[in-house]
């Protein structure tokens, strides 16, 4: 059975969340407003027409060394750094053994 | 009430044709520094692909900046070298962009991106036939259509040429300019680099191109490697521009005369005074070549 | 013939077969042909794994360059871009992930993507000022039940059976040095949006997420705010909408119409 937020449950949440954020927004938005600078802008995916054959050769054909390895994740930042990623999966992490 | 933000309201000093001086790519590192300190250069290019998202700082900021810049925008996407035709919601994509920036340029380039709906990030040569040259130029028409007014094509950088190429390279893009009205953007990098890669000489390259088709030269670094031993230069626009290159600068100055020049730089982007170091040393060139008062403007 | 050209190279950068492609090329002096082609689908593989690596910062340092290249690679082969905007490509990784023999098994891998994925969304999402908490105030309180709120466009929640977003903020590129983390932990909800310029992401209740997907369905707030409860019995409503409304989750919102009584 659903249960039922009351009409006046609902009302009264609202009416007290927006009598708080309007206690606390002025200094919220202003600090969320910013400036439009960097944001992320270098962080993603862009285009452009230099040619990146330059320092790599032969990435159609190029076989990395771990066929056949699980792409395993790592838990620490120790064990990440010692193991250059080659640590043990996750505890339970792998359904296929789990199960 | 919410509402998108209005497009940038562009000052009449920074309309117009891009001037005859030389100008640099924005690049993101120098985004901050651009809308902090207004530095001192002529114009931008950006890459027109990368301002195409409804929303979100980069093309804030690049409403920003333009406000204060003439802007050319450089497609890298729109493959006017596709047998399939243009891409139709791109070209509106596109469009909607040069509506709200007003850039003072648009270019493409000579080469192709998608086959069969697949888009290969890369400039991929054509063969050079009377069949591509008619592919071309009904694209580079379907694209001036659309944007209402003429683009300049630029010359790839190339690393093969077609067994069944027929037209001097230099040739293929004068007709196309002829037939379709646009101009040239003569990359002078990739000049030099596809001279030495597929064996051409570049000074009749530059004889064979119409002084009065060129509307812009393009600058950049590239990189010598050796594959199979074989020497190759690599267009990768991630150094300085090269000596012979800018020997050939030089050259291509004495003969198309002063136009709009941009230094370009993509790979292993240095801090910004490199890249504006790079232009004094275009507009320096240009100067001696051709001082102020004859310098021309592109329409 | 221009057109089998064209699909000729695409083939042999994509899926390997190359040989239409080489034969089209002059055996000039110097680099064979096949090299030269080769300058052309490494530029292409390279470039595309490059953007999939900046959408996927934390993946590809929790796993190390070398094997997200490799299955990075498997992707563009599969999925390649079919418009020429790099800032969308890569929606497809985590259902990728999901599937691809090598990744396959590490369950939590594709949620992460999809956390990765929410964030470069919000990074190119419309932008629209979050709602003005004064406005609300001009509605009467006893109508606050019938309104439905927009959800601002950069906004994502997701769903997950592990500790996503702990691995995630573990992982995230700006940290000098990865920390610990355990994806067995918790499950976590993660809500992704960028009201301005800075992408935030946040754990929220399994209520609240409820809530959310209620809301971006059009349900009025007390219709949403049942569901929620029905997620999570003990949800702190006031708490979450507060949350929502300094964060900057709506970006608009409407009353439902009182129904007009018969005369």
């Amino acid at each position: 059975m659903d249960r039922k937020f009351s009409t006046l449950g609902v009302a009264a949440a609202l009416a007290g969340a927006v009598a708080m954020s309007v206690l606390i927004s002025t200094d919220a938005f202003a600090q969320a407003k910013g400036n439009v600078k960097c944001y992320g802008i270098s962080a993603a995916g862009k285009n452009d027409c230099a040619n990146a054959a330059g320092k790599h050769s032969c990435a159609g054909q190029t076989k990395v060394a771990f066929d056949g390895e699980d792409w395993k994740g790592v838990a620490s930042a120790d064990a990440c750094k010692q193991a250059k990623g080659k640590t043990e999966p996750f505890k339970g992490m792998n359904p296929d053994v789990k199960s | 009430m919410t509402h998108p933000p209005l497009p940038p309201r562009i000052d009449a000093a920074v309309r117009g044709p891009v001037p005859a001086q030389a100008g640099i790519g924005l690049r993101f590192p120098h985004v901050a520094e651009f809308l902090d300190r207004r530095p001192d250069i002529a114009w931008l290019e950006v890459h027109s692909e990368n301002y195409l998202s409804p929303g979100g700082p980069r093309v804030r900021s690049l409403d920003a900046i333009r406000v204060n810049y003439p802007i050319s925008c450089h497609g890298v996407g729109l493959s006017l070298g596709s047998a399939d035709g243009l891409d139709e919601a791109h070209l509106v994509r596109l469009k909607a962009l040069f509506d709200r920036i007003e850039p003072n340029l648009i270019s493409e380039h000579v080469s192709w991106s998608v086959a069969g709906g697949v888009y290969l990030n890369d400039l991929l040569p054509l063969p050079y036939t009377e069949e591509a040259l008619a592919v071309l130029c009904r694209n580079i028409e379907r694209a001036q259509a659309c944007f209402g007014r003429p683009i300049l094509i630029e010359n790839p950088s190339t690393y093969l040429r077609f067994a069944q190429s027929t037209i001097p390279e230099w040739e293929f893009l004068s007709e196309a300019v002829r037939r379709t009205g646009c101009k040239l953007l003569l990359d002078v990098n990739n000049i030099h680099v596809s001279a030495h890669n597929v064996g051409f000489d570049p000074a009749r390259y530059l004889a064979g191109v119409a002084p009065a088709d060129v509307g812009e030269i393009h600058l950049a670094g590239h990189l010598r490697k050796e594959i199979d031993g074989q020497p190759i230069l690599i267009d990768d626009h991630g150094s300085r521009v090269a000596p012979p290159v800018w020997q050939l600068y030089e050259r291509a100055l004495a003969r198309v005369g002063r136009v709009p020049t941009l230094i370009e730089w993509d790979t292993d982007v240095p801090e910004l005074a490199v890249l504006l170091d790079e232009a004094a040393l275009a507009q320096a060139r240009m100067k001696i070549n051709w001082p102020d008062a004859e310098a021309i403007h592109v329409a | 013939m221009l057109r089998e050209l064209q699909q000729a190279f695409a083939q042999g950068v994509l899926a390997g077969d190359d040989r239409a492609a080489v034969a089209a090329i002059a055996a000039d002096a110097g680099l064979s042909p096949t090299a030269r082609f080769d300058i052309h689908r490494t530029n292409t593989i390279v470039s595309l794994i490059a953007v999939l690596q900046a959408a996927y910062p934390a993946i590809c340092r929790l796993v190390g360059e070398d094997k997200f290249n490799f299955v990075a690679r498997a992707y563009v082969r599969a999925h390649p871009p079919k418009v020429p905007q790099l800032a969308s490509y890569g929606w497809r990784f985590a259902n990728f992930l999901a599937t691809f023999p090598q990744s396959r098994s590490i369950a939590y891998m594709p949620d992460l993507a999809r956390l990765e994925w929410a964030r470069n969304k919000a990074l190119f999402a419309s932008d629209l000022d979050p709602i003005d908490v004064a406005a609300l105030q001009t509605v009467p309180a006893d109508r606050y039940g019938a309104l439905a709120f927009a959800l601002h466009p950069s906004v994502s929640a997701i769903a997950s059976r592990y500790a996503i977003h702990q691995i995630w903020d573990a992982y995230r590129p700006d940290r000098a040095e990865p920390l610990a983390a355990d994806p067995e932990a918790a499950a976590e909800h993660v809500l992704v949006l960028r009201p301005r310029f800075a992408i935030e992401s946040v754990v929220i209740s399994p209520g609240d997420f409820t809530l959310l997907l209620a809301l971006k369905a059009g349900a009025t707030l007390e219709t949403a705010a049942s569901a929620a409860v029905t997620t999570e019995p003990s949800l702190d409503l006031q708490a979450a909408l507060l949350g929502h409304l300094t964060r900057g989750t709506f970006a608009g919102f409407s009353i439902a119409q009182p129904e007009e009584t018969q005369p």
